[in-house]
């Protein structure tokens, strides 16, 4: 077993995933709703990243950040338009987690009208990996990895040393009592859409430059990130990067894992090999998302 | 006496309604539901599936049609998924009524479709889909593509011949036709004397399949028979290669279905895929070939061009010999004109055997260099 480029495995696969499911949970967490679109709105921004890049020619980071903003403003104005009336007239969360389904098969329905269904990839060739540590890593994922732990120490920073952090911490505990206190917690909600679809953008984009790029790729990443989003804790950003690595690890390690060797305690008596068939990949994150949650109800760092 | 004439009044206008309404329908276009994957994992060879069946819709109606009435052709988007081309399949059997259903492109799509089909007497002939599994679900139900069978021999034979090796790793995809396959090529892979020493199922859609690769390779396999559709082709080809696990000057790779598995990398990354060998459909013959370099100025891009307009040509033809645009009608005369009809697919036979499957199509070895795929020399 190749362990090195498992973890390699993993750790893109996280940095990918962890991303995408910190935008998820910051709006459970705020909101005390699911909201399904997320994902789409991240392939939303990726596909605009993909205009930028590929039909306008700019520079990809200029175009992840144009998009991230155009992505965004987006979440927002359909907060504005939807989500702010449910808030005022207290409307149940599950109506607006359905309201959020609908958004997400519009907006998917609408990049596929302007970009089509052809699957496409950034104007990134082909790359030859890198030895590292003994795994095989190329560039582009050295700068997701990169990327993606720059992203969230900034997250951390930002919510842990800012003004604007600790009002959006306040909202979480007790909106009512946050606005007592003089914070406008439309305002913060609405920076808060903005933050967790930029961030969902950067991660719709990298997966997209690391497979491809296609309408649907929102409703195929998702199960991971809910999965994700719970096993670490819902409403918990750094639960939610604990859940994408748990997961990714669950996903590349356990396939990999022969149970035969480890059951005869490595060799010592015959018992062949035994491996999970790799047909149940699927299958792997929704058992252990189910062990956890049966071990603490709340995921791995939700609040109790 | 009030109400009873009214009641009488009623029947009346709606005896004339329907019966204007059936006549209409003699008189009007006959109606074939076509499924096609627009979207989704297939989507790149689409718009070739899609004119394979145009340029024979033209043809035919041009030639005065089928029962003297125009033939129409109702497309619906299957987006390569079961559940999406089963909704899209009832909605041509329960609204537009059609007689006939064609296309389906994958399997795993048509198959449960083909039982839906055959449960409500609907003629399905159904093309590229290759599972054994057809042959069992009923008399309604015609391929016009070669079964795994055949596909499984041939690749096995190929990829133990051609490598001169014995270590094999499999990789095919979760659903009808990767593990009808998948069992067609273990099976002549045994009888040859050749090992299995890994074999990866996975599932569509995904976006990782580094987990499946590390799997592939594990137990240092000598060479790699694998079958992917477009997207999952491109994924796999590309992590495979980043993890520096595609280098067929080492490990060579075998493909049973070069067209579906690699079209997208081929647009992409053909340096990637170069040296991969494997099978594809026979090239279409050169009837065909004209008709679609002059409405594309292109060659297809998949001979499954070629069978969509086969299929067609043969359903338009059995509706004529049959004198009727019903299912069971068409169903019967299907046979007979596949046992003199000169195709323009897999070699040009099409007759079906008596399960309604197609027994005589031929592959082609094919082998991927700079990003064309062309012919294997022997």
């Amino acid at each position: 077993m190749d362990i090195a480029q498992i973890l390699a495995n993993a750790l893109v696969r996280a940095a990918e995933l962890g991303l995408l499911a910190v935008g998820l949970t910051m709006v459970f967490d705020i909101l005390k709703f699911t909201n399904f679109a997320h994902a789409d709105y991240a392939i939303l921004g990726a596909f605009l990243v993909y205009t930028f890049n590929c039909g306008a020619g700019l520079n990809l980071f200029l175009s992840v950040f144009l998009a991230a903003v155009a992505a965004g403003l987006i979440a927002v104005a359909i907060d504005k338009a939807i989500f702010k009336g449910f808030r005022k007239k207290g409307t149940k969360s599950v109506t607006a987690m359905i309201t959020s389904l609908g958004i997400a098969i519009a907006l998917r329905n609408i990049v596929r009208m302007i970009w089509t269904s052809e699957s496409r990839t950034y104007a990134i060739p082909i790359q030859r990996p890198l030895r590292i540590l003994g795994a095989r890593i190329t560039p582009v994922q050295i700068g997701i990895l990169i990327t993606s732990l720059v992203a969230m120490i900034g997250f951390h920073l930002l919510l842990q040393r800012t003004k604007f952090g600790k009002a959006l911490r306040a909202i979480s505990d007790n909106r009512v009592l946050a606005s007592a206190c003089a914070i406008d917690s439309e305002k913060m909600i609405q920076w808060m859409w903005f933050l967790a679809t930029a961030f969902g953008v950067v991660g719709g984009t990298m997966i997209a430059m690391e497979h491809l790029l296609y309408p649907r790729l929102g409703f195929d990443i998702l199960i991971p990130i809910f999965c994700a989003a719970i096993l670490g804790g819902i409403g918990n950003p750094y639960g939610a990067m604990l859940g994408a690595l748990v997961l990714a690890l669950a996903e590349n390690v356990i396939l990999a894992l022969d149970f035969g060797h480890i059951l005869s305690f490595g060799g010592l008596f015959e018992l062949g090999s035994i491996q999970i068939k790799t047909g149940y990949k699927p299958a792997i994150s929704f058992v252990i998302l189910v062990i956890v949650l049966l071990l603490r109800p709340t995921g791995i760092l939700g609040r109790k | 006496m009030k109400k009873c004439l009214f009641v009488m009044f009623l029947t009346v206008i709606l005896g004339s309604l329907i019966g204007m309404s059936s006549l209409a329908a003699e008189q009007g276009p006959v109606k074939i539901g076509v499924l096609l994957p627009l979207t989704g994992t297939q989507a790149v060879m689409a718009e070739d599936l899609q004119e394979g069946f145009l340029i024979a819709q033209e043809q035919i109606n041009a030639a005065g049609g089928v029962l003297g009435r125009r033939l129409e052709l109702i497309i619906e988007d299957t987006e390569t998924r079961p559940t999406a081309g089963m909704d899209a399949a009832r909605k041509l059997v329960e609204l537009d009524r059609v007689p006939v259903i064609t296309g389906g492109f994958s399997s795993g799509v048509m198959l449960p479709i083909a039982v839906y089909c055959q449960e409500r007497g609907i003629l399905v002939v159904s093309q590229p889909p290759t599972s054994p599994l057809f042959r069992d679900v009923g008399d309604y139900i015609f391929l016009v593509n070669v079964l795994d069978n055949y596909k499984g021999k041939v690749i096995g034979e190929f990829a133990f011949k051609d490598s001169g090796l014995k270590r094999f790793a499999l990789m095919f995809m979760n659903n009808a036709f990767g593990q009808a396959l998948k069992q067609e090529t273990i099976k002549n892979l045994d009888a040859l004397g050749a090992e299995v020493v890994t074999v990866v199922d996975y599932e569509l859609n995904k976006v990782d399949y580094k987990a499946e690769l590390t799997r592939l390779f594990a137990k240092d396999p000598e060479a790699v028979i694998a079958t992917f559709y477009a997207n999952e082709g491109f994924i796999a080809a590309k992590q495979a290669y980043e993890m520096g696990l595609l280098n067929v000057d080492e490990v060579p790779w075998y493909c049973p279905e070069m067209a579906s598995s690699f079209a997208k990398a081929l647009e992409e990354i053909p340096e990637v895929v170069e040296g991969i060998k494997g099978l594809n459909p026979l090239a279409p013959e050169s009837l065909f070939m004209k008709a679609f370099r002059e409405k594309k100025g292109r060659d297809p891009i998949t001979a499954y061009s070629a069978m969509n307009y086969d299929a067609l040509i043969m359903i338009a033809m059995a509706i004529n010999f049959a004198n009727s645009a019903d299912s069971t009608a068409i169903r019967d005369a299907l046979p007979k004109i596949s046992q003199w009809y000169r195709g323009q697919s897999t070699g040009g036979d099409k007759r079906f055997d008596e399960d309604g499957m197609q027994g005589f199509g031929q592959y082609s070895k094919v082998i991927l260099i700079n990003g064309e795929v062309v012919p294997y020399p022997e």
